[in-house]
């Protein structure tokens, strides 16, 4: 009987047991993270600041000294269709690194990434956003329609044998840019993928129009037309790695 | 045996990393400052930021409170700190904006006027960091403060005492009363702050001169920024084809890189109006000279900042004699009367 009773209770604990362990199986979490990091090239060449040793399209030998703009309204899809949404709005400096996070991102694998290089008309208004040092000097002024400049790109380029600077810069509703990439992007729950958003500064001044400093002119702010064809070229400057 | 000789040991290397731990935070760490050491009871004092200024850094070790805020001003315009007679306000007179109608070793004194905001200081950027940094420059190696005369003082031992908590006044204290003082000097009254409030109109010149400088036409905004009026970087805008001198070459000077030729931190132009030179040599006297040099005078250097080049104005804005009458006009608007006469910024009664 004694035996009987000890078989009975240990067949009980080890039930339990093995209930208690099923019980505290945890399910895989529905969502993980996204760690994006952003980086630079020119047609697959380093991105060296302040450095005439570029050539775009048009054939302009030119350097770099100034990459400042905004990224916002980024989706992630899947098939055609939006899986996630953030609104978050990004400063970047292409001096500086940069490396930002979505976070609760369900996990799948998603096919394709797109943005905004500029603000939504909403936020595109002066003041809008906090009034940090680089959103203040990213300004744009209220006698010019105000809210603040999508993209700063500047540098210097040979004129014949002359150096001369550009300054190509994007602002005003309207000329948004509207930037995408394919991506092949595995987020899995509770984990944090990484991917790399990689911007081709040569393709600014190409793909669909071929930007020719010599001839369309170096200063674009204010001026419609230049600010369209740079606008449309900034569809894919972006790659995603 | 053997057991408690290993835990000798194990407590001998935990000591001595305690031992090192702590010493090594004694040097690495400045001194406290919170008001917890003394027992003096400080006042907060809130600063008010002005609209759309940018947001302002203020260290966690060196929160403002009214009587370390007083106690730099009293520094500020005290000859002690120096060994030669002196003080901050020898060459920053608030009538002039807190510079000067001269110049020392032939360069204009930059303004002593929101400061904070700033990450760069002096005409080359050769200081950087927060206003505590360069304030500490300027205690230990601009005027290189006695601190055996500044110790002797009874009323500053007794007032740094009481209001950093500390037996013995060093550089670093004298360094964060100034940063207070100076953290508090903000202006933000001027004709064209209380025009961006809507509490008074431009006149018609001033406005018009509003619009070439925030537009292509003048296009001074890029680097003189809304409100705050600079946007803290250096720049060249084509002041010299040669660098004869050596402080002509500006940033250079500071990274030693030929792209960095003539560079120079971009001046706040509140209170511009107030200045007898401008430049980083004063070359000019009057803003009509300074405007005149970028409507005509730009060199085309290499270095050139990019925004400067645009097509037609390479030597200049070709602004006719009335925009730049009225460009004129509106750099008068930045002048704040309130700032340049507000009692809690002059020389105190010591």
């Amino acid at each position: 009987m004694k035996y009987v009773l000890t078989g009975v209770m240990l067949a009980a604990m080890a039930f339990t047991s093995c209930r208690k362990e099923k019980e505290n199986v945890i399910p895989a979490p529905l969502t993980g993270n996204l760690a994006v990091n952003v980086d630079y090239h020119v047609d697959g060449k380093q991105l060296y600041f302040d450095s005439l040793i570029y050539t775009n399209a048009a054939g302009n030998q030119y350097s770099v000294t100034k990459v400042h703009y905004y990224l916002s309204r980024f989706r992630l899809y899947k098939e055609g269709s939006v899986k996630y949404a953030s609104d978050t709005i990004i400063y970047v400096d292409a001096e500086k690194a940069m490396n930002f996070s979505f976070r609760n991102v369900p996990a799948m694998t998603y096919d394709s990434m797109s943005f905004h290089i500029g603000l939504d008309e909403a936020q595109n208004k002066s003041n809008s956003l906090p009034a940090t040092a680089e959103n203040v000097n990213m300004g744009w002024p209220d006698v010019m329609g105000g809210g603040y400049h999508f993209l700063k790109l500047e540098g210097h380029w040979l004129d014949s044998s002359k150096k001369l600077g550009y300054a190509m810069h994007i602002g005003n509703n309207g000329f948004l840019v509207r930037a995408g990439a394919k991506a092949n992007i595995e987020v899995n729950g509770g984990k944090t993928a990484n991917c790399k958003l990689m911007m081709n500064i040569n393709e600014w001044f190409a793909h669909p129009n071929t930007y020719n400093l010599a001839a369309d002119g170096v200063y674009s702010m204010g001026n419609a037309p230049l600010m369209k064809k740079l606008s449309e070229n900034g569809g894919d400057v972006f790659g995603l790695e | 045996m053997r057991t408690s000789r290993k835990i000798l040991h194990g407590l001998a290397v935990v000591a001595t990393c305690i031992v090192l731990a702590v010493s090594c935070k004694k040097e690495s760490t400045p001194p406290t400052v919170t008001p917890q050491d003394t027992t003096y009871k400080l006042t907060p004092y809130e600063i008010v930021m002005p609209a759309h200024f940018p947001e302002m850094y203020i260290p966690e070790d060196n929160k403002p409170y009214v009587e370390r805020i007083e106690l730099g001003r009293m520094l500020y315009y005290d000859n002690i700190l120096s060994n030669d007679g002196r003080a901050c306000a020898s060459c920053h007179f608030q009538s002039h904006g807190f510079t000067i109608p001269g110049m020392v070793n032939d360069m204009p004194v930059l303004s002593h006027v929101n400061l904070a905001w700033h990450g760069k200081f002096m005409w080359d950027g050769s200081k950087s960091g927060t206003l505590e940094d360069v304030m500490l420059f300027e205690t230990q190696e601009f005027f290189a403060t006695n601190l055996e005369k500044i110790n002797s003082s009874e009323k500053y031992r007794k007032l740094f005492k009481q209001y950093f908590g500390v037996d013995y006044i060093t550089h670093h204290e004298i360094a964060y009363a100034l940063a207070q003082f100076t953290r508090t000097m903000i202006s933000k009254d001027s004709k064209y702050d209380r025009y961006m409030k809507g509490a008074e109109r431009l006149t018609y010149n001033e406005e018009m001169g509003m619009r070439i400088f925030f537009s292509e036409k003048g296009d001074c905004f890029h680097c003189h920024t809304a409100m705050i009026t600079t946007d803290g970087q250096m720049h060249n805008t084509g002041l010299d084809s040669v660098y004869t001198k050596e402080m002509d070459k500006g940033y250079y000077n500071v990274t030693k890189n030929t792209s960095d030729l003539g560079k120079f931190r971009t001046p706040n132009l509140r209170n511009v109006a107030l200045r007898k030179f401008y430049m980083h040599d004063g070359r000019f006297t009057t803003l009509e000279e300074v405007v005149e040099f970028y409507n005509s005078g730009v060199n085309r250097v290499s270095n050139i900042d990019p925004i400067m080049t645009k097509e037609g104005k390479e030597n200049g804005l070709n602004l006719n004699a009335v925009e730049k009458q009225q460009l004129v006009a509106f750099l008068k608007t930045l002048t704040d009367e309130t700032f340049i006469t507000d009692t809690s910024f002059s020389k105190p009664s010591f």
